[in-house]
């Protein structure tokens, strides 16, 4: 039912050897001039600011026009003894671990329940829809519905669960609620991102299984979950390197008159507050905003690698 | 099939390099004639097109064009203007002139986006016998000066204070509190009442720290925030810890609306601006922002925050909007005619007319709720910028420990002594 395809490989090498002769060579030919253009494309806008991205984080300079010069690896040092930056990073990967333990619970319920309810496609739309609002829009909702007199503490109060009332966006809270928002935003994405995979899976495969008595949990575990490992691990890479650049949701919900206070920075906060010097015409620190890109690039090579890591088997296909 | 692709390739490769070459804003002021009236004048706004500030200086520029038969070309960038500036000035294709404040001063300096205006300020407004220097109080010119002498031409004030509702204290204007332990009282009163009477958006930390930094400029002047960020030994002053110790006794007095560390804004000055509330410190931009949705019964004024010690009044902050000029212009000549143009009187009056700001003209009358500001700004000895220009200069310090150390202050969550030593403590690991 279920079968190891880790020889495929060796059939895809003969085939393309097979291809060889006349027409090979004269797709050689073809393969630099077409290949040009994007490669071009690529160095310049890709290669090239990365490149000088990592250059910038061992500078000091706040732009053009402005002095440049030579810090070696005093800026990652900087950083590194840095309680704010330890702060923000310290938020960045609780964000990135709590918010992603959150989506993929909402993913594998919707495994399990979406794959047989009726209105399952509705419930996956209505679900997507908060992921094509803007981060902005969804940040700046969500915090006036938190808002000492917005919407949640009004129905708290109508409810006579006036203890629960809370000052949400309070230093305390702000960044618990911050979180509660990114899930919000997010796992519509997730959720039509892994039942796209489930709906490839033959029903037939679940009839078996229910044939044999495997009740829904066993069906997720010996079908749904195996066969579905590979866009989970993709759901993960992708979740990490969204997680750990979350920004827009969180000065949407701070507003753009103030800086977000310590609790609610994450690495990209910090990265922008450096940036832009913060709200009052500060001077530029493009140096130190490099360096926090280039630590914010290695946290993300890390966490996909690990993620990869733990999803590593052979990959499986149904037969 | 091999030529085109190859062609193909090469007009992509073209494309593709073109692209990077393209010019952030054509008809650069670097190549202007000798003659002023070959090219018009560039000139980037930060204002929203419509805007009362927009439609005031387009008319500015349609008469000046009519005077003298010089162009202008305007362009309203928005609010994110100043990034574009400095590097269109730095890899010389940037405007003649441009809109600026004193927040970018320090910035623009560093960028070689600012020249030496003092020529500019000598020129006579057309109309009046008087130069641009004439015409501005002595305490904007001190305000828009650094060390380089003066940064642009000024157009809008803007200073600190705080707003009250007249209808409630009509005897404000004339007979203020003398103290801050009066507007204590005053407030404390209101309170017993059954009404909190201080708004404040506590969710924009710079409106949090308005407080303390009024609180240190009347206890120890202007200068006091920028020493507590150079000198870790500025922490253990006397006349700063007066200044803590005040606020902290305000904040137990418990005279803010509820959950206001967890208020978004705008909430608390729309409650403020409805009625809800009678106080607020803030900005004189408060009024023309809150001005669509106050209460008819509310007459918004503003005043000085009243001083710790009668006998020692506070310096006044100030701010200001204007234009600054592009040191690499080759129109100076014109940049300098265009800008006393604009400085004419009836121009300046539309600030508060129309814009219902503060214009930077001694003789211009501010709106009615800001007189009291205006006149403070006037007749000013002493003035501070805003937040001692700390925010500019050090914004790490500002942005990540006098913000949030503050922040936590002003909610309460620490008193005047921890405060004081988790200042001194990272003021000396920053400057470490």
């Amino acid at each position: 039912m279920v079968a190891d395809i880790g020889a495929r490989p060796a059939a895809r090498r003969g085939r393309v050897k097979a291809a060889g002769g006349a027409l090979h060579g004269e797709r050689r030919r073809l393969y630099l001039p077409l290949l040009l253009p994007a490669l071009i494309a690529y160095l310049l806008f890709f290669v090239a600011p990365s490149i000088f991205g990592v250059v910038l984080s061992f500078a000091e300079w706040s732009g053009l026009g402005t002095e440049f010069s030579w810090v070696g690896i005093a800026n990652y040092a900087e950083l590194l003894s840095s309680r704010i930056f330890l702060s923000s990073f310290l938020n960045t990967v609780l964000l990135t671990l709590i918010v992603g333990v959150a989506l993929f619970l909402i993913a594998v319920a919707a495994m399990v329940a979406l794959r047989t309810a009726r209105a399952g496609a509705f419930i996956r739309s209505a679900v997507f829809l908060p992921f094509m609002i803007s981060p902005i829009a969804v940040g700046l909702a969500v915090s006036f519905l938190f808002n000492p007199k917005g919407m949640v503490n009004s129905v708290l109060g109508l409810a006579g669960l006036d203890a629960l009332r809370q000052p949400w966006l309070g230093p305390e809270l702000i960044f618990r609620v911050i979180m509660v928002g990114v899930v919000w935003s997010a796992a519509g994405f997730y959720v039509v991102l892994v039942m796209s995979a489930v709906d490839g899976i033959p029903p037939s495969l679940y009839e078996v299984a229910r044939i044999e008595g495997a009740s829904l949990i066993q069906q997720f575990r010996y079908v749904t979950l195996p066969l579905t490992r590979d866009m989970i691990a993709i759901a993960a890479a992708l979740w990490a390197i969204a997680g750990i650049k979350t920004f827009e949701i969180i000065i949407a919900f701070v507003g753009t008159a103030g800086t977000p206070p310590l609790e609610a920075r994450t690495l990209a906060v910090e990265q922008y507050l450096r940036v832009t010097g913060g709200r009052v015409g500060g001077m530029a620190q493009l140096g130190e905003a490099a360096a926090i890109g280039v630590v914010m690039t290695a946290i993300t090579v890390a966490l996909i690698v690990l993620s990869r890591r733990i999803q590593r088997r052979d990959r499986l296909e149904w037969s | 099939m091999r030529n085109s692709i190859r062609v193909a390739a090469v007009v992509s490769a073209l494309l593709v390099l073109s692209a990077c070459g393209t010019k952030i804003q054509g008809g650069a002021s670097s190549d202007v004639s000798s003659d002023p009236k070959a090219k018009p004048l560039v000139y980037w706004g930060k204002w929203a097109k419509g805007t009362p500030q927009a439609t005031l200086f387009e008319n500015v520029i349609a008469d000046f064009t009519k005077e003298t038969g010089v162009k202008v070309d305007v362009q309203w960038l928005g609010k994110a203007e100043e990034e574009q500036i400095k590097n269109a000035i730095a890899t010389g294709e940037g405007p003649d002139f441009f809109d600026t404040a004193i927040d970018h001063t320090a910035e623009f300096r560093a960028a070689g986006a600012l020249g030496d205006m003092s020529a500019v300020f000598k020129a006579k407004i057309p109309g009046e016998n008087a130069t641009i220097e004439e015409v501005l109080p002595k305490s904007v010119l001190q305000a828009i000066s650094d060390d380089k002498g003066y940064g642009f031409v000024p157009h809008s004030v803007f200073s600190v204070g705080l707003w009250y509702d007249a209808a409630r204290y009509p005897d404000f204007a004339t007979t203020p509190p003398k103290t801050f332990r009066d507007f204590l009282t005053v407030a404390g009163k209101e309170k017993d009442a059954g009404r909190r009477p201080i708004a404040l958006d506590g969710t924009v930390n710079s409106y949090n720290a308005f407080w303390l930094y009024q609180l240190l400029l009347s206890t120890a002047g202007p200068g006091a925030l920028r020493q507590l960020a150079e000198d870790p030994a500025a922490w253990d002053r006397p006349d700063v810890k007066r200044a803590v110790t005040e606020l902290e006794s305000f904040v137990k007095a418990g005279l803010f609306q509820p959950d206001y560390m967890a208020t978004k804004f705008p909430d608390a000055q729309n409650a403020w601006a409805a009625g809800d509330h009678t106080f607020n410190l803030n900005g004189t931009w408060l009024g023309s922002e809150t001005a669509s949705i106050r209460a008819q019964a509310v007459q918004a004024r503003i005043i000085s925050l009243p001083p710790v010690d009668a006998s020692k009044s506070s310096a006044v902050t100030i701010g200001a909007l204007g234009w600054g000029v592009n040191p690499k212009s080759k129109s100076q000549q014109a940049v300098s005619d265009f800008l006393a143009f604009a400085m004419q009187k009836k121009y300046i009056d539309r600030i508060a007319t129309d814009a219902d700001n503060i214009p930077s003209r001694s003789d211009s009358p501010a709106p009615e709720a800001l007189t009291s500001i205006q006149e403070s700004i006037r007749t000013a000895t002493a003035v501070s910028l805003d937040f001692d220009g700390v925010a500019t200069v050090a914004p790490k310090w500002f942005n990540d420990v006098f913000l949030p150390l503050d922040d936590k202050l002003i909610g309460g969550s620490i008193g005047a002594g921890k405060f004081l030593a988790e200042g001194k403590a990272q003021t000396a690991e920053l400057g470490e």
